[in-house]
């Protein structure tokens, strides 16, 4: 059942990310562990693709000891900004640790940064996992700001974002206006994978 | 001495994140205490009720010998201090408590530290569960813990609110947590 959903979850980001710049993908609590393995999948198996994903959620260890194959995918470079807020330092050089979830500016220079790096050829992609947690230590206000920056900058340089956000009761209308700031909107439900 | 965790305030936004430093000792009472609680629950013939009742002991006893000294009354500030510092940081626990005021605070648990076994292990959930929820009402008789989300449901992170003053409706949320337990035990 969980790799049928997987896959399901898998085809249906590759085939929205092909076509739209950009792509927010709203999804019950629990279902943020399948989605993310179908991310590390696709990734995986495109390895002349390259990835950017900045984790607001798990620290950086935390994903390689859950996801083992990640290490030797050398298409992906992380962006932690949980690990040095919680005094937790592991250097690694797939990952850039940013001091806090709150520097937004920075976390900014730090994508851009990776994706100078790629020779133009090469199709790019951002995840943010997740909007939802950078509101968490963030005003609504200020991530707003970030994520119009982002998308912009990206926009301009021809790098795809996938966006993630967790749907909580009363969803945040912050929240809610910022996930549609995207080309595309991807639901997820188990009932339509 | 410094803060036990990291302050981070953006607007009217406080949100506190623990540094996990883990103390072997501390640790291992934990996983011990886990230990008894899966034994005692086999030698009661599978009663949840064991494991979750052995769990709340042992998080009273973390409070009578860690924290009962702090305060004598407590608000959600004063809680939380010494249990990110004798608690939480020596367990390993990394976790963001975010929308703190005087009766409430809600927690996001995004690392067990080495012990692996929580986000896979359903019991290994409600046995933290219980051992918070000891620790809490500890302090607050008339609190409850909430469990929003869980690691092993799939979730990004284990979200859990605490009540200092629970309305009647959370008084339910042991039992929901307990039969959650069993309904989920018997599909997987």
């Amino acid at each position: 059942m969980a790799n049928v959903l997987i896959d399901g979850l898998k085809e249906r980001i590759s085939n929205a990310i092909k076509i739209n710049q950009s792509i927010g993908i709203l999804l019950p609590g629990n279902n943020y562990t399948d989605l993310i393995q179908a991310i590390f999948e696709r990734i995986k198996e495109n390895p002349n693709e390259a990835w950017v994903y900045l984790t607001v959620t798990k620290p950086y260890n935390n994903l390689i000891k859950q996801f083992e194959f990640l290490p030797e995918c050398k298409n992906i470079k992380f962006i932690d900004c949980i690990s040095r807020a919680a005094g937790i330092s592991n250097p690694s050089e797939d990952c850039i640790f940013v001091e806090s979830p709150t520097m937004l500016e920075k976390i900014g220079l730090e994508i851009m940064n990776i994706f100078k790096e790629v020779d133009d050829s090469t199709n790019k992609y951002l995840v943010i996992d997740s909007i939802s947690n950078l509101i968490i230590y963030n005003e609504p206000g200020i991530v707003t700001e970030f994520f119009y920056h982002i998308i912009n900058r990206t926009r301009a340089k021809d790098i795809h974002i996938i966006s993630l956000a967790i749907e909580e009761e009363g969803l945040n209308q912050h929240l809610n206006r910022l996930i549609y700031l995207n080309d595309k909107i991807l639901k997820v439900r188990d009932s339509f994978i | 001495m410094g803060n036990p965790f990291k302050k981070i305030e953006s607007g009217d936004k406080k949100v506190w994140i623990t540094q996990p430093k883990e103390i072997e000792k501390i640790l291992k009472r934990k996983e011990i205490a886990l230990k008894i609680a899966k034994g005692k629950m086999i030698d009661n013939g599978g009663k949840i009720e064991t494991a979750m009742q052995t769990a709340e002991a042992f998080g009273r006893g973390l409070f009578e010998e860690l924290l009962k000294d702090e305060s004598i009354e407590w608000t959600m500030d004063k809680w939380l201090e010494p249990v990110i510092k004798n608690i939480f940081n020596p367990m390993g626990t990394g976790a963001t408590f975010t929308n703190i005021s005087n009766d409430k605070a809600k927690s996001y648990i995004f690392s067990y530290g080495q012990s692996n076994e929580e986000t896979d292990d359903r019991i290994a959930t409600l046995f933290n569960y219980g051992f918070l929820r000891g620790i809490f009402r500890s302090a607050f008789p008339n609190g409850e813990l909430i469990l929003e989300n869980s690691m092993v449901d799939g979730a990004q992170m284990d979200e859990f609110i605490f009540k200092a003053n629970a309305v009647e409706s959370d008084r339910l949320e042991r039992e929901k947590i307990k039969n959650d337990y069993i309904s989920k035990k018997i599909l997987s």
